[in-house]
């Protein structure tokens, strides 16, 4: 009997077809007409979401007549992950399958195949030339490499090549070499089946392929019922025998999807190559396993049925991805006008997307999607981009459209596994500030409190900001503490180096105290983590710790929400299994190399999402897509690399070299790539998308898409214009109807709102900036510092500040015996504020130490000259307005009284000085404003009518020199007239701002044209300023 | 681009001259005068020639360059498949020398797909992704972990930034270690973010730092090549201010009453030596400076004015200046060295646990790529290279060749030695394209070399020629970009003959551009405020160039 091979052509929905044919008699036995035969019947589909979706099927075609359904199998097929088959295994075969020993799980096996992989990396005799080590040293990459080793043998496995063939692959004047990586393969060719025989496991493919066998010997001594193999390309030896068996059981069928019945027999036979034309097997062909697989039944082509009327683009498909050895007939087809027929018929409906990036991408396609829904019909997006997946689901939610995403999302990329990431990259790798507030944030850290944010928030304020503290929860407390310490000081008046300006002295108490209650919960929480330091500890014990951390960090009541939903449950499955396994107890690591094991644990979890009934859009893999209808049907991520996926090499074998050996190329997966893309142009409403660049990197169209529109020629273009719809549509949506630009801000705040007392510092940023002034003390807007900055120079300043103004103030008659000492020890409690941010310290207490020598030098040399030296001295000075006073307030770092009885103002400078320009020009009046209010007998014990000998700054960086003194020379006019000037144009700057008409506009003298200070980007400078934003350090405005 | 208006027939020819693909040929092409076109034309012939796609690399600058190279070449071969034999013929004609014939036609239609289908894609790419290729295929030869992951910029950056702060916090944590001593040391030198990117410059160059052996050689090195005695210290060196004096501190009352005697500089100098005797240690060395020296501690010009007439004393006093200067420059250079070695040990800390971390973690960074590649292909027989890279490589073209460096110029002779060692052990030719102008060599911060660009053309033209292989030089000079205005301004800069040997090996200097006749108008404006020539000069070479016409690394 010949045997029974169908096809289905991609343009026929597959499932509906199949089981028409089969209850319609058209499989070659009557076995449907006879509900009770068809329970009977046993029916292998590739996926076990295609046997779901053939339940409904058969419920739809029976409609109200009663049945019992066949028994539906999947087979598995290579690219899928799980291999259903031997999980599927009941019945009959149930029992083979028990007495077959047990494969080994994914993980287990990559491990116990990393710690061979790591033994041999740090055996010193493989060593390369250089000392440096061959492999990797941590065990993340031992396990990728597992992977690669694991890939390996699974292809020898699965193609039944023996390991001693490779002994003799290369030429011997080559052999050198080759013995190289020989010595590395004597892992998987050598210690790995002692591992597996120790164990009494075998391989999961092995596993697969005698199951296989024994259900294709089953098949074959029982031949009564009838048996249909359905949708697979027998791509996998162990499937294709399978299915050769049951195309020549006497009530066997085997349904191919999506034949190719249209490729002259020529171009058909080349498909395998030809070694006398030097034609290579034209492996990234579509046809590529069903070829072989016929040649395996031994039946032709031709003697092949199609159980329904190619109607779509079959034709067209076999044309663009037709062999290349024969693309050369591209020509001479154009020229049939039957084809030429087929064509306009084919692209009529097709419409080609091409995105200038990939969000562009994914917003036209849910415009592509909308629009579909709004028609009333279903529609797919089929993507092997799981991002752009995600993107357009996102998209979707700006109209509620709810979707069907069967593919679900990577476990790590679930929030119960990105909660999981940052708990231990916090308490492992360094309690880097940002990882830490975005492990405080998370939505599932609990901590048993009853709210986290406002105790989050606190601490973020008092501690995570500015410099980052030490590493740890205790120093995070003690960082706290010190900081409420000083708070209290500074509520209580007493010395404190908190600055009145500093946004952190609103913090209220019950926060802090709320802040403190999460840093304790905290640490009793991350404690089996933080207690490890730098012991190694096995895999499995460091996972159980992990488990028991991210339930106290998501503690409420008597629930461990980082454990309750789908994703926490998969999450919770995979550490319970990595603390069980015996691989992992066996795998001894540094804590700092666990985060990167979690993670390749987690690799390859999918958490997938509830299944909706009813919804119109849905979101697939190609694999998923499979066997599955839609009224419309969109192909996204039609780049190189994707779609096709790359076809990578191993790092030992080449191709020649595979194919020398019978393994498969790498262009395998592209043959079973261009397959599905084949199978879903068989819709009729398709739209191709692709984007021309991916996170920014320019990429290659997939070369379907460009086979396609090669064939297509002239008629690509309509396609394309209809995509250009698609993409107006998305651009448009989020193009404002008119851009007004922003005007330069003039804001005028009402009288009573204006400040009435400034500093002298801050007369500067009225008469630069008045915007400065509008938003620091009206809108009273305080910049909080960056998340773990860099130490600034701030911070410094007031400590140096304070610790040479208490030295002066304290030994104001007298210097002390060692005056450099004293000063360092006057230093040493106000940076003693520091000792909780290592980093800042270290930059700043050995300047600091510096500049105390320095100045302990120049003060006993200043000393000699003067008559009287006063420090930290407070003034106050009111300018009549008209109707209200002006009060100006200012602090003199240091006022001297020389032998004469004229006074000096000097100040401390951490920073850059001003020029004498700046100051003579009215544009710096700080010091000059100082000695105004001197003159005017403002200070403490200064007469009115005082004159002012000189001004000036004392650099104090300590960099080389440490310390520098900077009189201001005037080139014209005396510090006394400089003063005098400066409070006139003061009394005119307040005058002008008692207006309430008075705007305070930003950068009005700036020091650079296009920006000034802390509040730019309030004022929207960028949007308004003559650059467009750029920064010009030209130096302007002086 | 403008779609080129009429191209002169002699632009053509030159062309077509380098587009042979049999031969192997050198293109200088100035900016805008189809550098990209001959490439892909290049690549067109040698697949019209038969090559078969996987044995052509064609290395490019950028990897946005590569796609658009890729694009050009996929357009036109797509385009071949539809047209008529004589469009065909015609296209066929233009491009190459060989007589369009039917065996030819059916190849040139199949060229497309035969391209699209090249296992692991056709190699346009840049060097960086050719030796992450190559090194994978090779981890064991090259002496690198296999399964190697690529450190780009931004991570680069990060795992340095990771590893400076946990120096710095050591050095902070125990401030009597060698890291604390250093720490203290190098803050006084630079400034918080200075001295970040002191460390960051200092790794970016560890080739030089590294190649000086460990830590101690180079401080060693370092000592020396400021002339400075490795046991010479800032204190030794201040003490021998008063034990080495030509004027005995007993001298300095006497002194004093002597030059009270002068005008008012004397009496300050008088001042001065009165004044020592009572001063702290540490004030005395300064102020004896002042007597000699400015503010700035260069030499006083007359330390006494002629109102001294002791003319045995001024000349003491000038001998003294003269040995208190000497010491000053060893101070100077003693506090440099010191300052230095503070950064190196920090530096080097710092490097020596990024390369450790990188092994560790099997980490290769940009540098590492193209080091690892080099070595692989200068350790192993080339003929295992050829055979285990899907059995080899036979044309190498090359883009932007000016800012090729000298590793990767290395890289490429490896690749290509073969090609000219045994002519004839191959029955077919195997052959080199570089194409590119010196002038606009902007990536010097990545160790471009645009001298080598003529160096190599006398290497390449020495080796073909030597064997009797045929060799083609030609220039571009046509812009089809730049009207005459700009190209002139261009010319202007590299008339200089010092300009022109500030990136070129070529002793003629460099030959004017030519507009095409229908250009467009166009006005050059200098980008400095500097003068034109020696703000170009400055830039040439570097990152801003001024005058370039080509975008950024992508």
């Amino acid at each position: 009997m010949a045997p029974r091979v169908f096809t289905i052509p991609a343009s026929a929905p597959f499932l509906p077809t199949l089981i028409e044919a089969l209850i319609g008699g058209k499989l070659g036995f009557a076995a449907a007409r006879d509900p009770l035969a068809m329970a009977a019947a046993t029916l292998y589909l590739p996926t076990r979401r295609a046997c779901r979706l053939a339940r409904d099927a058969f419920l739809d075609v029976m409609k109200d007549n009663a049945a019992i359904l066949p028994r539906i199998v999947a087979i598995g097929d290579i690219d899928e992950d799980e291999i259903a088959f031997a999980e599927a295994a009941t019945g009959d075969i149930a029992a083979d399958a028990l007495a077959l020993p047990e494969a080994l799980g994914g993980m287990e096996r990559r491990l116990l195949l990393a710690r061979l992989i790591g033994k041999w990396a740090t055996s010193p005799e493989l060593h390369g030339t250089s000392g440096a080590p061959l492999v990797a040293q941590t065990p993340a990459a031992a396990c990728a490499l597992a992977d690669d080793l694991a890939r390996l043998i699974d292809d020898m496995t699965t193609r039944g090549v023996p390991w001693e063939r490779l002994d003799n692959l290369v030429p011997d004047e080559l052999d050198e070499y080759w013995q190289l990586t020989l010595k590395f393969l004597q892992i998987a060719i050598k210690q790995w089946p002692d591992v597996l025989h120790e164990r009494g496991a075998i391989e999961a493919v092995t596993r697969r392929d005698l199951l296989i066998k024994a259900e294709a010997a089953r098949l074959a001594r029982k031949t009564d019922a009838p048996v249909i193999v359905a949708g697979s390309t027998g791509s996998i030896p162990a499937t294709a025998e399978l299915i050769a068996t049951i195309a020549q059981l006497p009530h066997g069928a085997v349904v191919l999807p999506g034949l190719d019945t249209d490729l002259d027999d020529e171009s058909w036979s080349l498909i395998t190559g030809n070694e006398s034309k030097r034609i290579a097997p034209a492996s990234g062909h579509p046809q590529f396993a069903m070829q072989a697989l016929l040649t395996r039944i031994g039946i032709a082509r031709d003697a092949v049925a199609s159980l329904a009327a190619p109607r779509g683009r079959e034709r067209l498909l076999s044309e663009a991805l037709r062999p290349a050895a024969k693309t050369d007939m591209w020509r001479q087809k154009a020229a049939e006008p039957e084809f030429e027929a087929h064509l306009a018929t084919a692209l009529e409906t097709l419409t080609v997307i091409e995105a200038a990036n990939a969000e562009e991408e994914s917003l036209a396609i849910a415009v592509a999607l909308r629009e579909a829904v709004h028609d009333g019909k279903t529609a797919a997006l089929v993507t092997p981009d799981r991002a752009l997946g995600r993107r357009v689901l996102a998209a979707l939610a700006r109209w509620n459209i709810l979707a069907e995403d069967s593919g679900g999302d990577a476990l790590a990329e679930t929030p119960a596994g990105i909660f999981a990431r940052l708990a231990a990259e916090t308490a492992l790798h360094g309690f880097a500030p940002v990882t830490l507030l975005a492990l405080l944030k998370h939505p599932l850290l609990r901590l048993d409190m009853g709210g986290t944010e406002d105790a989050v928030a606190a601490l973020e304020r008092a501690i995570l900001r500015g410099p980052r503290p030490r590493p740890g929860t205790r120093s995070l407390a003690g960082a706290l503490q010190a900081f409420r310490t000083e708070l209290e000081k500074f509520r209580r008046k007493e010395k404190t180096d908190l600055h009145p300006s500093d946004p952190r002295i609103d913090l209220t108490d019950t926060a802090l105290a709320a802040a403190a209650d999460l840093v304790k919960r905290l640490g009793q929480a991350l404690a089996p983590f933080e207690s490890l330091g730098l012991t190694r500890l096995p895999l499995g014990e460091l996972a159980a710790r992990h488990r028991d951390v991210l339930a106290a960090l998501s503690r409420q009541g008597k629930d461990d929400v980082a454990f309750a939903g789908r994703d926490g449950a998969k999450l919770s499955d995979a550490l319970d299994e990595l603390a069980a396994m015996e691989a992992a107890a066996r795998l001894s690591v540094e804590p700092s190399d666990y985060l990167e094991l979690f993670s390749a644990a987690l690799a390859g979890r999918v958490v997938r999402r509830p299944a909706q009934s009813g919804l119109r859009v849905r979101i697939l893999g190609p694999l998923e897509a499979r066997l599955t209808e839609s009224d419309r049907v969109v192909l996204g991520g039609l780049v190189e690399g994707t779609w096709p996926p790359e076809s990578q090499t191993d790092a030992w074998l080449s191709r020649p070299m595979r194919l020398n050996l019978g393994l498969d190329l790498p262009e395998r997966r592209i043959g079973l790539s261009a397959h599905d893309f084949a199978q879903l142009l068989g819709a009729r409403d398709v739209i191709l998308t692709h984007a021309a660049k991916i996170a920014g990197t320019p990429t290659v169209p997939s070369r379907f898409i460009q086979r396609l529109a090669a064939v297509a020629g002239e008629r690509w273009k309509p396609a394309r214009a209809r995509g250009d719809d698609y993409l107006t549509w998305a651009r448009e949506l989020d193009r404002p109807e008119t851009i007004t630009p922003e005007p330069q801000p003039a804001p005028k705040p009402p009288r009573a709102a204006r400040p009435i007392s400034l500093s002298v510092t801050e007369i500067e940023h009225w008469l630069r900036d008045p915007y400065t002034i509008y938003a620091k003390h009206i809108l009273r807007l305080t910049p909080l510092d960056p998340i773990g900055a860099e130490p600034g120079a701030a911070e410094r300043g007031t400590f140096i500040h304070a610790a040479i103004g208490e030295f002066t103030k304290t030994f104001a008659e007298k210097l002390p015996d060692d005056p450099a000492r004293a000063l360092i020890e006057l230093g040493r409690p106000h940076f003693a504020a520091l000792n909780d941010f290592p980093e800042a310290r270290a930059f700043w207490w050995p300047r600091f130490e510096r500049i105390a020598r320095w100045f302990a030098r120049w003060e006993i040399a200043r000393r000699s000259g003067l008559a009287a030296v006063v420090a930290e001295i407070r003034a106050e000075l009111d300018i009549p307005l008209g109707e209200g006073v002006f009060k100006l307030r200012g602090i003199a770092d240091r006022i001297e009284r020389d032998a004469e009885g004229r006074y000096i103002i000097l100040d401390y400078k951490t920073g850059a000085a001003r020029t004498e320009k700046q100051v003579r020009t009215g544009l710096a009046p700080q010091l000059t404003l100082e000695a105004a209010m001197l003159r005017q007998g403002k200070f403490k014990d200064i007469a009115a009518g005082a004159s002012v000998a000189e001004l000036g700054y004392v650099l104090l960086k300590g960099g080389e020199p440490p310390g520098e003194p900077k009189p201001l020379k005037f080139k014209e006019g005396t510090p006394d007239s400089h003063a005098d000037r400066a409070l006139e144009k003061l009394t005119a700057l307040a005058k002008r701002f008692a207006d309430a008409d008075q705007p305070y506009r930003s950068l009005v003298h700036p020091m650079w044209t296009t920006h000034y200070g802390d509040y730019d980007h309030l004022a929207r400078v960028k949007e308004w300023s003559s650059t467009g934003g750029a920064v010009d350090e030209s130096g302007g405005g002086e | 681009m403008r779609a080129p208006g009429v191209i002169p027939d002699s632009v053509r020819e030159l062309q077509r001259a380098v587009s042979n693909p049999a031969v192997s040929a050198w293109v200088a092409a100035n900016a805008g005068s189809g550098k990209t076109h001959v490439l892909v034309q290049r690549v067109i012939n040698l697949l019209l020639d038969g090559v078969e796609p996987e044995k052509i690399l064609c290395i490019t600058f950028t990897k946005a360059a590569a796609a658009n190279m890729a694009k050009r070449v996929f357009d036109t071969l797509a385009e071949w498949t539809t047209l008529d034999d004589a469009g065909l013929d015609k296209a066929i004609r233009e491009r190459s020398s060989v007589a369009p014939d039917a065996a030819r036609r059916a190849l040139a239609r199949r060229l497309f797909a035969r391209a699209l289908d090249t296992p692991g894609g056709l190699k346009v790419q840049t060097i960086h992704a050719f030796c992450t290729q190559l090194l994978h295929q090779f981890p064991f030869e090259a002496n690198v972990a296999a399964r190697f992951n690529v450190l780009d910029d931004a991570e680069h950056t990060q795992l340095l930034e990771q590893l400076t702060l946990n120096v710095l916090l050591e050095g902070a944590d125990a401030p009597d270690g060698k890291l604390g001593r250093a720490l203290a040391a190098a803050m006084v030198a630079a400034a918080d973010q200075t001295f970040r990117d002191v460390v960051r410059e200092a790794i970016a160059k560890r080739g030089t730092i590294m190649t000086a052996g460990d830590r101690d050689t180079a401080l060693a090195n370092l000592s020396k090549s400021l002339g400075v005695d490795p046991s010479d210290d800032a204190a030794k060196i201040e003490a021998e201010y008063f034990t080495g004096s030509l004027i005995a501190a007993a001298e300095w009352p006497a002194l004093a009453s002597t030059l009270a005697q002068g005008n008012k500089t004397d009496i300050d100098q008088a001042r001065r030596f009165a004044g020592l005797k009572a001063m702290p240690d540490a004030e005395r060395v300064a102020s004896y400076l002042q007597i000699f020296c400015t503010g700035e501690g260069t030499p006083r010009k007359s330390i006494v004015t002629k109102a001294i007439k002791d003319t045995t004393l001024v000349e003491r006093l000038c001998r003294e200046q003269e040995r208190i200067c000497a010491l000053l420059e060893r101070r100077r250079a003693v506090a440099c060295r010191d300052r230095s070695a503070a950064l190196l040990t920090i530096a080097y800390e710092v490097l020596e646990r990024y390369l450790k971390e990188k092994e560790r973690r099997g980490l290769l960074d940009y540098d590492d790529l193209i080091d690892k590649a080099l070595a692989l292909l200068g350790n192993v027989d080339a003929a295992w290279v050829h055979y285990k890279l899907d059995l080899g490589i036979d044309h190498v073209l090359i883009d932007e060749a000016q800012d090729t460096s000298k590793k990767q110029w290395q890289i490429v002779r490896h690749l290509t030695d073969e090609f000219t060692a045994g002519a004839g052990a191959r029955p077919f030719t195997r052959t080199i394209f570089p194409v590119g102008d010196e002038k606009q060599s902007i990536y010097s911060f990545q160790n471009a070399a645009p001298k080598e660009f003529a160096e190599m053309r006398r290497y390449f033209e020495r080796r073909h020629t030597s064997v009797g292989l045929d060799f083609v030089f030609r220039e571009l000079k046509h812009s089809f970009r730049s009207g005459e205005s700009i190209l002139a301004a261009v010319d202007l800069v590299f008339k200089s003959m010092e300009m022109a040997a500030s990136v070129s090996s070529d002793a003629g200097g460099f030959p004017p551009h030519l507009a095409l006749p229908d250009a467009l108008p166009g006005a050059a404006k200098s980008g400095s405020r500097s003068n034109p020539t020696s703000g170009a000069r400055s830039k040439a070479g570097t990152r801003h160039s001024t005058w370039s016409t080509r975008p950024a690394r992508g």
